[in-house]
Protein backbone atom coordinates (compact mmCIF):
# COMPACT_ATOMS: atom_id res chain seq x y z
CA UNK A 1 0.00 0.00 0.00
CA UNK A 2 1.81 3.49 -1.22
CA UNK A 3 0.50 7.12 -0.97
CA UNK A 4 2.32 9.38 -3.38
CA UNK A 5 2.26 12.48 -2.21
CA UNK A 6 1.60 14.16 -5.10
CA UNK A 7 -1.29 11.91 -6.15
CA UNK A 8 -2.77 12.41 -2.47
CA UNK A 9 -2.45 16.53 -3.14
CA UNK A 10 -4.80 15.65 -6.71
CA UNK A 11 -6.81 13.53 -5.19
CA UNK A 12 -7.88 15.95 -2.47
CA UNK A 13 -8.00 18.93 -4.62
CA UNK A 14 -10.36 17.31 -6.72
CA UNK A 15 -12.53 16.17 -3.89
CA UNK A 16 -12.83 19.93 -2.62
CA UNK A 17 -14.02 21.08 -6.46
CA UNK A 18 -16.78 18.07 -6.68
CA UNK A 19 -17.33 18.77 -2.86
CA UNK A 20 -18.01 22.48 -3.75
CA UNK A 21 -20.55 21.78 -6.82
CA UNK A 22 -22.74 19.14 -4.35
CA UNK A 23 -22.65 21.97 -1.56
CA UNK A 24 -22.85 25.13 -3.51
CA UNK A 25 -26.71 24.45 -4.44
CA UNK A 26 -28.02 22.86 -1.29
CA UNK A 27 -26.78 25.63 0.96
CA UNK A 28 -27.27 28.60 -1.34
CA UNK A 29 -30.20 27.97 -2.82
CA UNK A 30 -32.25 26.70 -0.42
CA UNK A 31 -32.27 30.21 1.43
CA UNK A 32 -33.58 31.62 -1.59
CA UNK A 33 -37.02 33.06 -1.60
CA UNK A 34 -38.74 31.92 -4.65
CA UNK A 35 -42.07 33.53 -6.37
CA UNK A 36 -44.66 31.34 -7.65
CA UNK A 37 -42.84 31.09 -11.40
CA UNK A 38 -39.31 30.26 -10.17
CA UNK A 39 -41.30 27.98 -7.82
CA UNK A 40 -42.99 25.97 -10.31
CA UNK A 41 -39.36 26.26 -12.54
CA UNK A 42 -37.98 24.83 -9.15
CA UNK A 43 -40.24 21.83 -9.05
CA UNK A 44 -39.85 20.87 -12.63
CA UNK A 45 -35.93 20.74 -11.97
CA UNK A 46 -35.79 16.77 -11.37
CA UNK A 47 -37.69 15.88 -14.37
CA UNK A 48 -35.47 18.52 -15.95
CA UNK A 49 -32.33 17.29 -14.83
CA UNK A 50 -32.98 13.29 -15.15
CA UNK A 51 -33.95 13.65 -18.32
CA UNK A 52 -31.15 15.96 -19.67
CA UNK A 53 -28.41 13.16 -17.88
CA UNK A 54 -30.05 10.47 -19.92
CA UNK A 55 -30.89 11.60 -23.12
CA UNK A 56 -28.09 11.22 -25.07
CA UNK A 57 -27.26 7.84 -23.59
CA UNK A 58 -31.04 7.09 -25.06
CA UNK A 59 -31.60 8.82 -28.08
CA UNK A 60 -28.23 9.20 -29.66
CA UNK A 61 -26.39 5.63 -29.28
CA UNK A 62 -28.56 3.75 -31.77
CA UNK A 63 -31.59 2.31 -32.13
CA UNK A 64 -31.32 -0.81 -29.79
CA UNK A 65 -30.82 1.93 -27.08
CA UNK A 66 -33.55 3.91 -28.27
CA UNK A 67 -36.01 0.91 -28.59
CA UNK A 68 -34.77 -0.14 -24.90
CA UNK A 69 -35.93 2.95 -23.86
CA UNK A 70 -38.97 2.70 -24.58
CA UNK A 71 -39.41 -0.61 -23.51
CA UNK A 72 -38.24 0.49 -20.08
CA UNK A 73 -40.97 3.43 -20.09
CA UNK A 74 -43.80 1.01 -20.80
CA UNK A 75 -42.26 -1.70 -18.27
CA UNK A 76 -41.83 0.93 -15.99
CA UNK A 77 -45.56 1.77 -15.27
CA UNK A 78 -46.16 -1.63 -14.03
CA UNK A 79 -43.10 -3.51 -12.38
CA UNK A 80 -40.99 -2.26 -10.14
CA UNK A 81 -36.61 -0.56 -10.12
CA UNK A 82 -35.11 -4.53 -10.65
CA UNK A 83 -37.10 -5.79 -13.20
CA UNK A 84 -36.73 -2.86 -15.37
CA UNK A 85 -33.35 -2.68 -14.87
CA UNK A 86 -33.24 -6.50 -16.58
CA UNK A 87 -35.69 -5.77 -19.00
CA UNK A 88 -33.86 -2.94 -19.71
CA UNK A 89 -30.27 -4.58 -20.25
CA UNK A 90 -31.92 -8.10 -22.19
CA UNK A 91 -33.51 -5.92 -24.69
CA UNK A 92 -30.11 -3.68 -25.26
CA UNK A 93 -27.96 -6.87 -25.81
CA UNK A 94 -31.08 -8.47 -27.92
CA UNK A 95 -31.03 -5.54 -30.08
CA UNK A 96 -27.68 -5.09 -30.91
CA UNK A 97 -27.79 -8.95 -31.44
CA UNK A 98 -30.45 -8.37 -33.77
CA UNK A 99 -29.65 -5.13 -35.19
CA UNK A 100 -26.03 -4.91 -35.11
CA UNK B 1 -34.44 4.82 17.02
CA UNK B 2 -37.49 2.70 16.14
CA UNK B 3 -38.11 4.64 12.69
CA UNK B 4 -35.02 5.66 12.12
CA UNK B 5 -33.77 2.06 11.89
CA UNK B 6 -36.62 1.40 9.88
CA UNK B 7 -36.20 4.60 7.55
CA UNK B 8 -32.58 4.13 6.71
CA UNK B 9 -33.46 0.32 5.99
CA UNK B 10 -36.59 2.11 3.77
CA UNK B 11 -33.86 3.65 1.71
CA UNK B 12 -31.10 0.98 1.44
CA UNK B 13 -33.84 -1.37 0.54
CA UNK B 14 -35.70 0.74 -2.44
CA UNK B 15 -31.40 1.52 -3.49
CA UNK B 16 -30.57 -1.88 -3.84
CA UNK B 17 -31.38 -2.73 -7.53
CA UNK B 18 -28.95 0.45 -8.50
CA UNK B 19 -26.84 -1.18 -5.95
CA UNK B 20 -26.51 -4.37 -7.90
CA UNK B 21 -25.71 -2.48 -11.22
CA UNK B 22 -23.29 0.10 -9.17
CA UNK B 23 -21.03 -3.06 -8.25
CA UNK B 24 -19.89 -3.67 -11.29
CA UNK B 25 -18.85 -0.59 -12.73
CA UNK B 26 -16.89 -0.24 -9.08
CA UNK B 27 -14.97 -2.97 -10.06
CA UNK B 28 -14.27 -2.17 -13.64
CA UNK B 29 -12.88 1.49 -12.50
CA UNK B 30 -10.56 -0.32 -9.46
CA UNK B 31 -9.05 -2.57 -12.28
CA UNK B 32 -8.56 0.53 -15.13
CA UNK B 33 -7.04 2.72 -12.46
CA UNK B 34 -4.65 0.07 -11.22
CA UNK B 35 -3.93 -0.53 -14.95
CA UNK B 36 -2.76 3.80 -14.81
CA UNK B 37 -0.52 2.79 -12.06
CA UNK B 38 -3.08 4.20 -8.84
CA UNK B 39 -2.23 1.94 -5.77
CA UNK B 40 -5.12 0.29 -4.07
CA UNK B 41 -4.92 2.82 -1.21
CA UNK B 42 -4.67 5.86 -3.54
CA UNK B 43 -8.13 3.97 -5.63
CA UNK B 44 -9.93 3.47 -2.30
CA UNK B 45 -9.04 6.76 -0.84
CA UNK B 46 -10.45 8.30 -4.70
CA UNK B 47 -13.73 6.61 -4.62
CA UNK B 48 -14.07 7.54 -1.01
CA UNK B 49 -13.49 10.90 -1.25
CA UNK B 50 -14.18 12.34 -4.81
CA UNK B 51 -17.04 9.73 -5.09
CA UNK B 52 -18.47 10.65 -8.61
CA UNK B 53 -18.62 7.96 -10.86
CA UNK B 54 -18.51 9.24 -13.75
CA UNK B 55 -15.65 11.87 -13.14
CA UNK B 56 -13.58 9.26 -11.95
CA UNK B 57 -13.70 7.23 -15.26
CA UNK B 58 -12.58 10.54 -17.32
CA UNK B 59 -10.12 11.49 -14.41
CA UNK B 60 -8.45 7.82 -15.24
CA UNK B 61 -8.65 8.32 -18.67
CA UNK B 62 -6.88 11.45 -18.60
CA UNK B 63 -4.56 10.03 -15.87
CA UNK B 64 -0.80 10.12 -16.85
CA UNK B 65 2.70 10.50 -14.78
CA UNK B 66 2.97 13.41 -13.19
CA UNK B 67 -1.21 13.78 -13.88
CA UNK B 68 -2.05 16.93 -14.79
CA UNK B 69 -3.78 18.69 -11.82
CA UNK B 70 -4.86 21.90 -13.63
CA UNK B 71 -6.94 19.69 -15.86
CA UNK B 72 -8.39 17.16 -13.55
CA UNK B 73 -9.62 20.03 -11.11
CA UNK B 74 -11.53 22.02 -14.26
CA UNK B 75 -12.86 18.71 -15.31
CA UNK B 76 -14.33 17.95 -12.27
CA UNK B 77 -15.88 21.32 -11.51
CA UNK B 78 -17.46 20.74 -15.17
CA UNK B 79 -18.70 17.51 -15.10
CA UNK B 80 -19.97 18.11 -11.64
CA UNK B 81 -21.74 21.13 -12.46
CA UNK B 82 -24.79 19.38 -12.60
CA UNK B 83 -24.89 18.34 -8.94
CA UNK B 84 -25.58 22.43 -8.43
CA UNK B 85 -28.82 21.90 -9.91
CA UNK B 86 -29.81 18.45 -8.43
CA UNK B 87 -28.39 20.15 -4.96
CA UNK B 88 -30.58 23.13 -4.97
CA UNK B 89 -33.29 20.96 -5.33
CA UNK B 90 -32.71 18.65 -3.29
CA UNK B 91 -32.06 20.89 -0.57
CA UNK B 92 -35.26 22.62 -0.26
CA UNK B 93 -36.74 19.16 0.98
CA UNK B 94 -33.98 18.74 3.61
CA UNK B 95 -36.34 20.53 6.31
CA UNK B 96 -35.43 17.91 8.82
CA UNK B 97 -31.86 17.76 8.48
CA UNK B 98 -29.16 19.41 10.45
CA UNK B 99 -26.30 21.56 9.32
CA UNK B 100 -23.64 18.99 9.53
CA UNK B 101 -25.92 16.61 8.40
CA UNK B 102 -27.26 18.74 5.32
CA UNK B 103 -23.09 18.77 4.76
CA UNK B 104 -22.54 15.19 5.03
CA UNK B 105 -25.72 14.22 2.44
CA UNK B 106 -24.68 17.02 0.15
CA UNK B 107 -21.02 14.70 -0.15
CA UNK B 108 -23.11 11.76 -0.98
CA UNK B 109 -24.97 13.11 -3.27
CA UNK B 110 -25.14 10.81 -6.60
CA UNK B 111 -27.33 10.91 -9.71
CA UNK B 112 -29.06 8.16 -8.49
CA UNK B 113 -29.35 8.40 -4.79
CA UNK B 114 -30.80 12.02 -5.87
CA UNK B 115 -33.39 10.82 -7.69
CA UNK B 116 -34.21 8.22 -5.25
CA UNK B 117 -34.41 10.99 -2.90
CA UNK B 118 -36.32 13.19 -4.94
CA UNK B 119 -39.11 10.30 -5.40
CA UNK B 120 -38.84 9.67 -1.97
CA UNK B 121 -39.55 13.53 -1.57
CA UNK B 122 -42.96 13.50 -4.23
CA UNK B 123 -44.24 10.49 -1.90
CA UNK B 124 -44.42 12.10 1.70
CA UNK B 125 -41.28 13.81 3.44
CA UNK B 126 -37.60 12.89 3.31
CA UNK B 127 -35.91 11.89 6.77
CA UNK B 128 -32.17 11.88 6.93
CA UNK B 129 -32.24 8.39 8.05
CA UNK B 130 -33.84 7.45 4.84
CA UNK B 131 -31.63 9.67 2.92
CA UNK B 132 -28.43 8.05 4.36
CA UNK B 133 -30.39 4.65 4.03
CA UNK B 134 -29.47 5.49 0.10
CA UNK B 135 -26.19 6.97 0.52
CA UNK B 136 -23.81 5.49 3.15
CA UNK B 137 -25.41 2.18 1.19
CA UNK B 138 -23.98 3.53 -2.12
CA UNK B 139 -20.79 4.59 -0.69
CA UNK B 140 -20.57 1.27 0.53
CA UNK B 141 -20.64 -0.53 -1.95
CA UNK B 142 -18.76 2.27 -4.83
CA UNK B 143 -15.64 2.36 -2.34
CA UNK B 144 -15.30 -2.20 -1.62
CA UNK B 145 -16.16 -2.46 -4.99
CA UNK B 146 -13.46 -0.09 -6.32
CA UNK B 147 -11.16 -1.32 -3.36
CA UNK B 148 -11.73 -5.31 -4.56
CA UNK B 149 -11.13 -4.13 -8.51
CA UNK B 150 -7.91 -2.34 -7.87
CA UNK B 151 -6.91 -6.02 -5.91
CA UNK B 152 -8.06 -8.57 -8.00
CA UNK B 153 -6.88 -6.24 -11.00
CA UNK B 154 -8.06 -6.75 -14.88
CA UNK B 155 -9.42 -9.83 -16.24
CA UNK B 156 -12.90 -9.34 -15.68
CA UNK B 157 -13.99 -8.24 -19.03
CA UNK B 158 -15.78 -4.49 -19.94
CA UNK B 159 -19.68 -4.20 -17.75
CA UNK B 160 -20.90 -2.28 -21.06
CA UNK B 161 -20.57 -5.18 -23.32
CA UNK B 162 -23.38 -6.69 -20.84
CA UNK B 163 -25.70 -3.25 -20.93
CA UNK B 164 -24.33 -2.45 -17.51
CA UNK B 165 -24.12 1.28 -18.89
CA UNK B 166 -27.38 0.79 -19.84
CA UNK B 167 -28.72 0.03 -16.62
CA UNK B 168 -28.43 3.55 -14.62
CA UNK B 169 -30.98 5.16 -18.01
CA UNK B 170 -33.39 2.10 -17.20
CA UNK B 171 -33.31 3.26 -13.21
CA UNK B 172 -33.66 6.86 -14.23
CA UNK B 173 -36.52 6.27 -16.59
CA UNK B 174 -38.32 4.36 -13.89
CA UNK B 175 -37.84 7.58 -11.32
CA UNK B 176 -38.76 9.53 -14.63
CA UNK B 177 -42.46 7.50 -15.11
CA UNK B 178 -43.26 8.03 -10.79
CA UNK B 179 -42.64 11.86 -11.88
CA UNK B 180 -44.92 11.90 -14.44
CA UNK B 181 -48.30 14.54 -13.54
CA UNK B 182 -49.70 16.32 -16.43
CA UNK B 183 -48.83 17.34 -19.85
CA UNK B 184 -46.71 19.74 -18.45
CA UNK B 185 -44.05 16.96 -17.71
CA UNK B 186 -44.24 15.66 -21.00
CA UNK B 187 -43.57 19.38 -22.37
CA UNK B 188 -40.53 19.47 -20.20
CA UNK B 189 -39.49 16.12 -20.43
CA UNK B 190 -39.11 16.77 -24.70
CA UNK B 191 -37.56 20.44 -23.99
CA UNK B 192 -35.06 18.51 -21.71
CA UNK B 193 -34.08 15.84 -23.46
CA UNK B 194 -34.23 17.28 -26.90
CA UNK B 195 -31.81 19.83 -26.16
CA UNK B 196 -29.21 17.88 -23.96
CA UNK B 197 -29.32 14.80 -27.09
CA UNK B 198 -28.67 18.08 -29.19
CA UNK B 199 -26.17 19.86 -27.32
CA UNK B 200 -24.67 16.45 -26.92
CA UNK B 201 -23.62 15.81 -30.62
CA UNK B 202 -22.75 19.21 -30.92
CA UNK B 203 -20.51 20.52 -27.83
CA UNK B 204 -17.95 18.54 -26.59
CA UNK B 205 -17.91 18.02 -22.92
CA UNK B 206 -21.08 17.59 -19.94
CA UNK B 207 -22.72 20.84 -20.71
CA UNK B 208 -25.51 18.54 -22.60
CA UNK B 209 -26.84 18.57 -19.00
CA UNK B 210 -26.97 21.90 -17.84
CA UNK B 211 -28.48 22.97 -21.84
CA UNK B 212 -30.87 20.35 -21.20
CA UNK B 213 -31.76 20.93 -17.31
CA UNK B 214 -32.77 24.83 -18.33
CA UNK B 215 -34.41 24.12 -21.40
CA UNK B 216 -36.85 21.89 -19.05
CA UNK B 217 -36.86 24.40 -16.12
CA UNK B 218 -37.15 27.21 -18.61
CA UNK B 219 -40.16 25.21 -20.91
CA UNK B 220 -42.05 24.70 -17.19
CA UNK B 221 -41.67 28.56 -15.80
CA UNK B 222 -43.19 29.62 -19.37
CA UNK B 223 -45.83 27.57 -18.90
CA UNK B 224 -47.01 28.74 -15.63
CA UNK B 225 -46.17 32.39 -16.76
CA UNK B 226 -48.97 31.53 -19.34
CA UNK B 227 -51.01 29.98 -16.57
CA UNK B 228 -54.02 28.51 -17.70
CA UNK B 229 -55.18 24.73 -17.03
CA UNK B 230 -56.31 23.73 -21.06
CA UNK B 231 -53.06 22.85 -23.08
CA UNK B 232 -52.34 24.95 -25.77
CA UNK B 233 -53.72 23.50 -29.69
CA UNK B 234 -51.19 20.96 -30.81
CA UNK B 235 -49.76 19.57 -27.33
CA UNK B 236 -51.26 16.94 -26.37
CA UNK B 237 -50.54 14.90 -23.44
CA UNK B 238 -48.72 11.50 -24.64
Amino acid sequence: MTMDPYNLTLILLVTLATFAMRAVGAVVMARVELGPISSAAFEAMPVAVLTAVIAPAVLTQGWPEAIAGGVAVLVGLRAPTAVVIVVAMATVAAMRHLLG
Amino acid sequence: MGARTQDFSAGAIAILPVLVATAPVALLFGTLAAAKGLSALEIWLMSATVYAGALQFVAIDQWADPAPIGLLVFTALVVNVRHILMGASIGRAMTDFSRPAKYAGMFLLTDEGWAFAERRVREGSLTPAYYFGIGVSMWFVWTSGSLLGAVIGSGLGDPSAYGFNFAFSAVFICVLVGFWSDWRTGAVLAASGAVSAMVYLLVPGAWYIIAGAFAGVGTAAALHAKSDDQPPDGILPS
